[in-house]
């Protein structure tokens, strides 16, 4: 064998190559071996993640601008003395009721968030897109029979309030009787369920899309890394 | 001066305290005890309960109902000596301990007065009151002219068993003697000799039955002495034999109860008055008496029902028998009380004692179907002296007597029974209503008070068991969860299984057939399969905004997909990518996962030089934290965020970035992501600050995520321009551009394995339902989601 | 404390609430400033997680409980990832290598794995729960997947692609929107409880 040949790439490849099969060979069951790369896995994932979060934030946000700028960030250095703060307090347990405060800004700023764009980025546009579904305008500039347009925008006008009708798990109380909710509720919600089992199937025909779309090009890398040594020239 | 403890509770009260202020019991005691020498008012044997309802007064003879109505005399001095026998003995009720005469006596004083034949052929009981009071009238005063036979009395020797007359049951004590002063000098006398010779034995009177026999000795020696009185005069016996002379009830007082012991000897020891041989007595020979000049009163108690409860005829005593044998003789009350003696002893022993006058006043009315719980204060010293035990033991002798029929008793004489002669007998409820009191001066009695507190009787506690008490129920439950349990912990045997199962071959085997039509086809490389012919509008969308790019045009990427990703979305995202480089746009990579900048670097790096590309126009700024926080912070100022490159390099100065101060500034914001969420995130949070200037943004998804992204193509306005799902997206842009990537060498070994993929799935579903066609029918299920 | 770390999330949420609607002036400035505090925080809470997997793995290095050996794995894997990636720096071919060979081999093969187990899953389907519902899942995932590649040998079948658009274009895109905005709902309320103080996910 060439030892040159041995480049970085080959041996990365090949150690790519070990680590599938590993992976791999839990369709014989779990293995020892399946562990140890899990674990490998983990331990480098959780590496990388420490090394990007101190190069991102600590030395391009803090460091490196107060070295050539001192001045620009003076707002945002409080911020790194309760990070450091979170840090210190949430790493040991004894001092982690201490690290509360800090939780709970970053838990607050996270549902306001979460809040405006829930409110502005979905609810708003999607509601307004179930209105404008029959929009005989928005027709003619997608070039669709206004026909199949209507009917389409029936389709999803009912396939929406038919789903939220299935997530309704509000109940009216009844004398002697289970709670349950009322009867033209429950009717939506198993048309709803019909439009949720579709939605499902084509959410498994795309994870199954992107699962294959994995196993092959981890078997191109296989086969470009072994095939020049296992196929005939 | 000092307090006084209160032997109930045992408290300190302020001293001249009667009543105790804590637990309201009498601390001075109503009964005297006469070694004490206070001074109680107390009467011996003296019932603190009223015993004159008028039901009971009517039930009584006369010379007894008179006996209930005279006033309390004087107490006797409790100073006064007694026989030592006499002053441990407890006092029997009815009979003052200061002395008081007897009520016998205090009426044949009163008939000493009265003409004697006037009151002969009077009743017993109204001339007996007479005639006792004349009797001790006459006695009470030595000088006065008394009989011969009583002054007789005074000269004999004490005869020392003139109890043994009063058959009295076992456990009654005799009462306190009375004072002297208030004693008939017979009386007297009988007492005093007897106190000179003898340990006294329980005489009917304590210091009252001295100063009678004292008086007695007095009146044989004044004068000629009744035959009934004679026996005062013989000498006294041993002590012992005294002892076994005496009633049983007064030999219950000492040890061994005399009242229990029969009386088996000494006929001769037994007072002659009170011996059933002899031919005197005080009530057996009245009529001999009288011819010897005894009162009619003494004659006729013979033929008189007799206040017998003072001299109640003994159980087992056969001298005392004879005693009242001579019926001729002998009062009739006594007659009766011989023949309820030979009908059988009464349970317990107990002499029903004759009652002083304010003992019976006191007692309360008898009620027939119980005995009441007599007056505890009032009960004399010496009564209360005798120990529990003698009195259970009298109870128990007296139980032991069941086989004998009780004697009946008339009401009247039955209510004037003490309380432990009768209580046995009747067995009132009082009787166990707890124990019996061994202390203090309410001892042998049941239903009282502690003297001491409780917390005196330092005993030791009472062992309580510790272990749990389970039920036989309970214990079967037990059982059945012990069993249970035992075979959840068990371990179970395992069964020997084949090496590969049917779902691990069935899983190799499509794993197998999957992987050998995916090497098949890229080993062949025939690209067979063609691409998309009608590509979607969402991805011709993306085409068209990428060529309408200026010249290095800043786009913003976001790389934020997974490695495990990578190879659907490097071949997705190469396609695009080419196109921007193509189109020469400055390409800033930036990525909310940290894994992000290291994926575009991959990208950049290694997977485009592959096929040929090179891409130099980008910076990737590198990993922004906090998610959709981050993004929002991003979409504010993206200076702040990410002020410097992965490389420490500050591109926000120069071209193109200088011209960027806010999201929208970018030409194009693409974001290439295999999480519905994270596009989601960054259409919620980024695009709202696209509108401003009307920034396209465009999605290269997972054919996982597509479903969920494709709601926000579908509104108006569109919140995002294109967008390039999985490989068959990046096929179909392939088709678009007329560009080759990875995905032209991925697409047919993707056919093949999505033709395995729906073949296995379908055959499988078809045997399944042919397999439950023919399987067993089952019940209709309820629809539910998967 | 718990009242003090209510406080703080209540106010900090409202601050940055308002400024989706007051865009100008001195309180936008302050959302702004806030908002990248929270950035600043949420990287060294990446860090804490860090450390946390650290201690646990090495707590059961400690206790030698079973699988302690991949626990050392791990933790020799980290602290190597870790040394020379921030000795030579993200983008350094030696960062890189590790990165392409050791961490997307192994995720890209857990992944492709995940290919056999969903036709599996799909056989397995049928047999277990056999009623209209998952009929009308296998029937349109089995579309949507034979629609989205030409069949070898005879290329698109007719009439597969118009239904694979109304599959995919109109009753999937209506039942993910009802997802959409029931989730969306969801984030609301969550949010809301948060901002009011009924829920407290960052005490204890």
């Amino acid at each position: 064998m060439n030892l040159s040949a041995l480049s970085p790439d080959f041996i990365g490849g090949f150690v790519g190559f070990i680590l599938t099969v590993l992976v791999l060979s839990y369709l014989f069951g779990d293995n020892a071996m399946f562990r140890f790369t899990s674990h490998l896995f983990i331990g480098v994932a959780a590496g990388f993640v420490a090394v990007v979060v101190f190069y991102n934030v600590i030395l391009n946000q803090l460091v490196f601008p107060t070295i050539q700028n001192p001045g620009s960030t003076n707002a945002i250095l409080p911020a790194f003395f309760l990070g450091l703060w979170l840090f210190i307090t949430k790493v040991s347990p004894r001092l982690s009721r201490f690290g509360n405060p800090l939780m709970g800004y970053l838990v607050g700023a996270a549902a306001a968030t979460a809040i405006g764009g829930a409110v502005f980025g979905t609810v708003f546009p999607q509601v307004g897109a179930s209105g404008g579904l029959f929009d005989t305008q928005a027709a003619g500039q997608e070039n669709q029979n206004l026909i199949y347009w209507l009917v389409r925008g029936v389709l999803i006008l009912i396939g929406t309030i038919t789903t939220l009708a299935f997530f309704h798990f509000g109940t009216r109380p009844r004398p002697d009787q289970l709670a349950r909710p009322p009867a033209w509720i429950e009717g939506l919600g198993k048309a709803g369920q019909i439009f949720i089992m579709i939605t499902f199937g084509v959410l498994f025909a795309g994870v199954y899309s992107a699962a294959l779309t994995a196993l092959i090009e981890r078997l191109n890398t296989l086969f470009i890394l072994l095939g020049p040594y296992l196929l005939p020239q | 001066m000092a307090d006084i403890r209160c032997p109930m509770c045992g408290k300190n009260n302020p001293a001249g305290t009667e009543v105790c202020k804590y637990c309201q019991a009498r601390i001075k005691p109503l009964v005297v005890n006469p070694l004490d020498g206070d001074g109680g008012s107390g009467q011996p044997g003296k019932s603190s309960q009223p015993n004159n309802t008028p039901d009971h007064e009517s039930s009584l003879p006369d010379w007894l109902r008179d006996l209930r109505q005279r006033d309390d005399e004087p107490a006797p001095d409790p100073t006064e000596k007694m026989p030592e026998w006499m002053q441990d003995e407890p006092q029997v009720p009815g009979f003052s301990s200061d002395g008081d005469a007897p009520d016998w006596l205090s009426r044949i004083r009163k008939q000493e007065d009265a003409p004697e034949e006037s009151e002969a052929e009077s009743d017993f009981s109204a001339p007996e009151k007479d005639d006792s009071q004349d009797f001790l009238a006459a006695e009470e005063k030595p000088g006065q002219d008394l009989p011969d036979w009583l002054s007789q009395l005074g000269s004999s020797e004490p005869e020392s068993k003139p109890e043994a007359a009063w058959d009295q049951p076992d456990e009654e004590p005799a009462p306190a003697p009375a004072e002297e002063g208030d004693q008939p000098d017979w009386l007297q006398r009988i007492r005093s000799r007897q106190k000179e010779e003898t340990p006294p034995d329980a005489f009917l009177f304590s210091s009252e039955d001295e100063e009678p026999s004292a008086q007695a000795a007095e009146a044989t020696e004044a004068g000629e002495t009744p035959d009934w009185l004679s026996s005062f005069q013989t000498p006294e016996p041993a002590p012992a034999e005294k002892a076994d002379s005496l009633p049983d009830w007064l030999n219950q007082q000492a040890g061994p109860s005399p009242f229990s012991e029969p009386v088996n000897e000494g006929e001769e020891e037994v007072p002659d008055w009170l011996s059933p041989k002899a031919e005197s007595g005080p009530f057996s020979q009245p009529v001999s008496e009288s011819e010897e000049g005894v009162p009619d009163w003494l004659s006729k108690f013979g033929g008189q029902e007799a206040g017998a409860a003072a001299f109640a005829a003994p159980e087992e005593t056969d001298e005392t028998k004879p005693a009242f044998g001579e019926e001729e003789n002998l009062p009739d009350w006594l007659t009766r009380l011989d023949s309820s003696a030979t009908e059988g002893p009464r349970s317990g022993s107990v002499p029903a004692l004759i009652l002083d006058e304010e003992d019976l006043s006191e007692t309360p009315e008898p009620d027939k179907s119980s005995i009441e719980t007599p007056d505890l204060s009032s009960v004399p010293d010496w009564l209360s002296q005798v120990p529990a035990d003698e009195a259970a033991s009298g109870a128990a002798a007296g139980d032991s007597e069941a086989g004998l029929a009780p004697a009946e008793l008339p009401s009247w004489l039955e209510a004037m029974r003490p309380v432990e002669s009768a209580a046995p007998l009747v067995g009132s409820p009082e009787d166990t209503s707890g124990p019996a009191e061994k202390a203090g001066p309410l001892a042998g009695l049941r239903g009282v008070l502690p003297a001491e507190p409780e917390f005196v009787n330092l005993r030791k506690p009472q062992v309580y068991s510790i272990k749990l008490q389970v039920s036989e129920a309970q214990q079967a439950h037990i059982a059945l969860l012990d069993s249970l349990l035992e075979t959840e912990a068990a371990a179970k045997p395992v069964q020997g299984k084949p090496a590969l199962m049917s779902q691990q071959l069935l899983r190799l085997g499509i794993a197998v057939v999957l992987i050998l039509a995916v090497l098949t086809a890229l080993f062949l490389n025939q690209q067979q399969l063609p691409l998309p012919a009608n590509p979607p509008p969402e991805v011709q969308n993306v085409s068209t905004l990428i060529n309408s790019l200026a010249e290095n045009a800043p786009v913003l990427v976001a790389f934020d997909y997974e490695p495990g990703l990578s190879g659907e979305l490097d071949a997705t995202s190469s396609a695009v990518i080419q196109h921007l480089t193509a189109r020469n746009a400055y390409l800033t990579l930036v990525s909310t996962s940290p894994n992000g900048p290291l994926l575009a670097e991959r990208l950049i790096t290694h997977i485009l030089p592959q096929q040929g590309l090179t891409v130099t126009n980008y910076t990737n700024l590198g990993f922004i934290s906090g998610g959709p926080t981050g993004l929002l912070a991003l979409a504010e100022n993206p200076k702040k965020v990410l002020p410097y490159s992965l490389n420490g390099v500050m591109v926000w100065e120069g071209l193109p970035l200088s011209g960027v101060q806010s999201v929208a500034d970018f030409a194009m914001v693409m974001v290439i992501t295999e999480n519905p969420e994270t596009a989601r995130a960054w259409i919620e949070q980024v695009q709202p600050f696209l509108q401003e200037k009307n920034t396209p943004m465009v999605m290269v998804v997972s054919a996982q995520a597509e479903p969920m992204v494709r709601p926000y193509y579908e509104t108006s306005p569109r919140q995002i321009s294109g967008m390039v799902a999985g490989l068959p997206g990046a096929a179909a842009y392939e088709k678009v551009t007329g560009r080759t990537g990875i995905t032209r060498h991925y697409w047919d070994a993707y056919g093949a394995g999505i033709l395995v993929a729906v073949v296995i799935i379908l055959a499988g579903s078809l045997i399944n339902f042919v397999l439950a066609g023919f399987a067993h029918p089952k019940p209709a299920e309820a629809e539910g989601t998967l | 404390m718990r009242a003090t770390s209510t406080a703080i999330a209540v106010v900090t949420g409202a601050l940055i609430l308002l400024g989706y609607v007051i865009t100008t002036g001195p309180l936008y400035d302050l959302r702004v400033i806030l908002v990248q505090w929270a950035v600043i925080l949420a990287a060294f809470a990446l860090l804490v997680g860090v450390f946390n997997l650290l201690g646990v793995h090495w707590s059961k290095i400690k206790n030698r409980q079973p699988g302690s050996f991949y626990s050392l794995v791990l933790i020799i894997s980290l602290f190597a990832t870790a040394g020379l990636v921030g000795f030579f720096g993200p983008t350094h071919p030696v960062s890189q290598w590790i990165f392409n060979y050791i961490q997307v081999p192994i995720e890209s093969s857990l992944l492709a794995l995940l290919a056999v187990v969903l036709i599996f899953a799909g056989v397995r389907l049928t047999r277990r729960r056999l009623n209209s519902l998952s009929v009308i899942f296998i029937v349109s995932a089995l579309l949507v997947m034979i629609s989205s590649v030409p069949i070898f040998g005879a290329g698109e079948i007719p009439g597969l692609g118009p239904l694979r658009d109304f599959i995919v274009n109109i009753l999937a895109v209506a039942g993910a929107r009802g997802i959409l905005l029931g989730v969306a709902l969801g984030i609301i309320a969550t949010g809301l409880r948060i901002l009011m103080g009924s829920d407290r996910p960052y005490t204890g």
